[in-house]
Parts: C-alpha cells; sequence; structure tokens
C-alpha cells in the first residue's frame, strides 16, 4: 500500500536536513514525501533544496501547523499517510514497525511510543525515556480517516493533532499503541507554550468541541 | 476538608475557560479535563475569586432559597473533588487571611453541582506537540484566523 509522508516546517533550517535524512534512512522508505514550507525565513528552503528530486518542495506564504499540514495532505495521494515535524526525527525502523502493526491488526491508525531529545546549550543531546502518546510525528493513519471526519482545523495555532485525534476516536476509529519507540520530539528551551495563554485556549476549545460531542451535539 | 478557608486554582497547570455558564477545565500535569456547570461554574468562579467555601455556600443558600445545610454539603462535597483531582488547593494561612472580594450574582434555582471528568485525550495532552523551533516558529496563530474563545464568566 503507497505510503506518503508529509514534513510540515517553519524556520527549521537546523534540523530540516536531519529531519529528512531520518525519513529517507528508513529500512522501509516511504513511496512519496511531501515537505511544506510555511514561509520560513532562514535557509530551510535552500537546506531541503539540497535534497534534491527525493522530496517534493510544497511553499506557502505561513499559514501555520495544520495548515501546512493539509497542504500536504492535498499533495500526498497515499492510501497511508505519516507526518514528521521538521524538528523531529524517526529512528531506524519507525515506519516499519508502525507499518507492520497496521497490517497485523488491521487497525486505521497506529501510534508508537515517544523520546524527547533533550538539547543543552552547549548542543549536547540526550534522549528521554520513552512515553506512550498520541502525536502526529508517532502516527501512520489511513487516509480513509482524514475522508470522513475531515483535516487539521486550520483555526487552531496548536492542539491540531489532539482535536484530530478526538473527531477519529469519536466517529469510532480505532487506533493502536504499540511499545516501539518511533519519534523522537525535539524539546526546546521554549517549549513549554503549551501552558501560555493561547495554546492553553486552542486547547480548551478543542475540548469543549470533545465535550459537545459526548453529548451529542453538532461538532460532527 | 476546611470550608473556612480560601483555596487557588493550581496555575499554571490547570486553565479554565467559562462560555455561557458551562466550564471546561484542563490539568496539563495530568492531562484529563473536566466540564461543570450552573451551580458548580458558580463555585469554581467564586473559589477562584478567593471566597471560602462557607461564603459561597451561605450565598448559594440565600439566592437559591435552600436550607443552608444542603448548600454546605454541596460546596463541600464539590469542593472534595477539585481537590481530590488537584484543580484547587488550599490557600497558604496569609493569604487566606486576605479580605474576601464581594459576593457576585448567584444563581436563583438549585441543582447539585457535578464535575464530568474525561481521560480519554490524557496521551495526547500530555505530550502535546508544540512546533516551534524558535521564538518566531511555530504555534503562530494565522493571521486570518478567528480569535479563540473569549472566556464569558457571566
Amino acid at each position: 500500500m503507497r505510503l506518503s509522508v508529509v514534513v510540515p516546517c517553519f524556520n527549521a533550517e537546523r534540523f530540516v536536513g536531519d529531519a529528512l535524512a531520518s525519513i529517507l534512512s528508513q529500512s522501509r522508505p516511504p513511496d512519496q514525501i511531501v515537505i511544506v514550507d510555511d514561509g520560513s525565513t532562514d535557509g530551510s528552503v535552500a537546506r531541503i533544496a539540497g535534497f534534491g528530486d527525493r522530496v517534493r518542495l510544497v511553499r506557502q506564504a505561513n499559514r501555520g501547523a495544520a495548515a501546512a499540514r493539509n497542504a500536504g495532505l492535498a499533495a500526498t495521494d497515499g492510501a497511508l499517510v505519516a507526518f514528521l515535524d521538521a524538528d523531529d526525527l524517526w529512528p531506524p525502523g519507525s515506519l516499519a514497525r508502525r507499518l507492520a502493526a497496521l497490517d497485523q491488526a488491521d487497525a486505521d491508525i497506529v501510534f508508537g511510543a515517544v523520546r524527547a531529545l533533550l538539547e543543552s546549550p552547549s548542543g549536547a543531546a540526550r534522549l528521554g525515556p520513552p512515553m506512550q502518546g498520541r502525536l502526529a510525528g508517532s502516527m501512520v493513519v489511513r487516509r480513509r480517516v482524514f475522508d470522513r471526519v475531515g483535516a487539521f482545523d486550520e483555526t487552531l495555532a496548536s492542539a491540531e493533532v489532539v482535536d484530530f485525534g478526538a473527531r477519529a476516536q469519536a466517529a469510532g476509529f480505532a487506533h493502536l499503541s504499540i511499545g516501539d519507540v518511533v519519534l523522537h520530539r525535539r524539546v526546546h528551551g521554549d517549549n513549554l507554550m503549551l501552558h501560555h495563554g493561547e495554546a492553553s485556549a486552542d486547547a480548551l476549545r478543542v475540548l469543549r468541541r470533545s465535550i459537545e460531542r459526548k453529548r451529542g451535539r453538532s461538532f460532527a | 476538608m476546611d470550608l473556612d478557608i480560601s483555596y487557588a486554582v493550581n496555575r499554571p497547570f490547570v486553565v479554565s475557560d467559562t462560555i455561557e455558564g458551562e466550564t471546561v477545565i484542563l490539568h496539563h500535569g495530568t492531562g484529563r479535563y473536566f466540564d461543570t456547570a450552573e451551580i458548580g461554574t458558580f463555585i469554581w468562579r467564586e473559589l477562584d475569586r478567593g471566597r471560602s467555601p462557607r461564603s459561597v455556600a451561605v450565598a448559594l443558600a440565600v439566592s437559591t432559597r435552600i436550607d443552608g445545610e444542603t448548600a454546605t454539603d454541596a460546596v463541600g462535597t464539590f469542593l472534595g473533588e477539585l481537590v481530590a483531582n488537584e484543580l484547587v488547593s488550599a490557600r497558604s494561612a496569609e493569604d487566606s487571611f486576605e479580605p474576601e472580594p464581594p459576593p457576585t450574582a448567584a444563581p436563583a434555582s438549585f441543582s447539585v453541582p457535578t464535575l464530568g471528568i474525561h481521560t480519554d485525550l490524557a496521551d495526547m495532552l500530555l505530550l502535546d506537540p508544540i512546533h516551534d523551533v524558535g521564538p518566531t516558529g511555530w504555534p503562530r496563530r494565522p493571521e486570518t484566523a478567528p480569535s479563540a474563545s473569549a472566556a464569558d464568566a457571566a
């Protein structure tokens, strides 16, 4: 089954090369890689261009992560879709493990475990303990899920993946979680933005929708 | 449960939003989220304003014309759930001696306050992806997007 990978990128010059290399070196490489540059103002595009025709670059004015993911979805055609943020990494075997689990369980969405990639100010990196969690970068999803529940909500500046997961869950799509580590998620110094007001407002908005769905009100 | 001291919302881990009397609360540290309405929203708001549970119960008894014991039980039970879920904590003795703020309008009819507890998205909320790669990176709201829901504590 054809597998597409979408890489949303915004000002990830330092990291995007490693991210793309981690995709290309997978034991089961994807059939299609589309990277969506969301109006980067640094050297991201030049770094991406260095990968030649192994990846397809889509450029757009800055519209946010959800819009970048959606542009990637629209530009790909695989029946299976995976995402990797331009500052994160897939360890070897990441895709193969998720695809094997997806096939074996006949699931619609599979997630693997995640390790935080922690960087010190000196540039040294270390990995945190494995954590189970549903993130875009740890997911492989059948395109039919998006066809049914819709794409990412572009009015959200954050929590758009939580929103998608909640909608998929409410629509009855089962997800499978495997214990294999499939994503190294880079944690930056200012990575605690989750607690900032705007990000919290988005999360609360998503959760209100989830509660409304449970009550049987709108927000399909 | 001491009803004569004041309690504080466990910020920054706990955030909430009230729209048309329905309150949604998120605990970033546990990934759990909660909902309440009507009397529950009133208690949540008044506790957050620094009023003691006892004072909130008195206001509730007066506005809804229920007996004081029923009001006190309702507020105490609801407070117990808030504390058990780490949404509020007793303020320090020093803070508790601050003068209470004036009361706000209380509901006119009584119903037992309930706290809906949701754990279905905890794993996603605990690891909610942060897209930024620096001060100018994600998350950044698209300029054309509508603003987030405004809190309406009415």
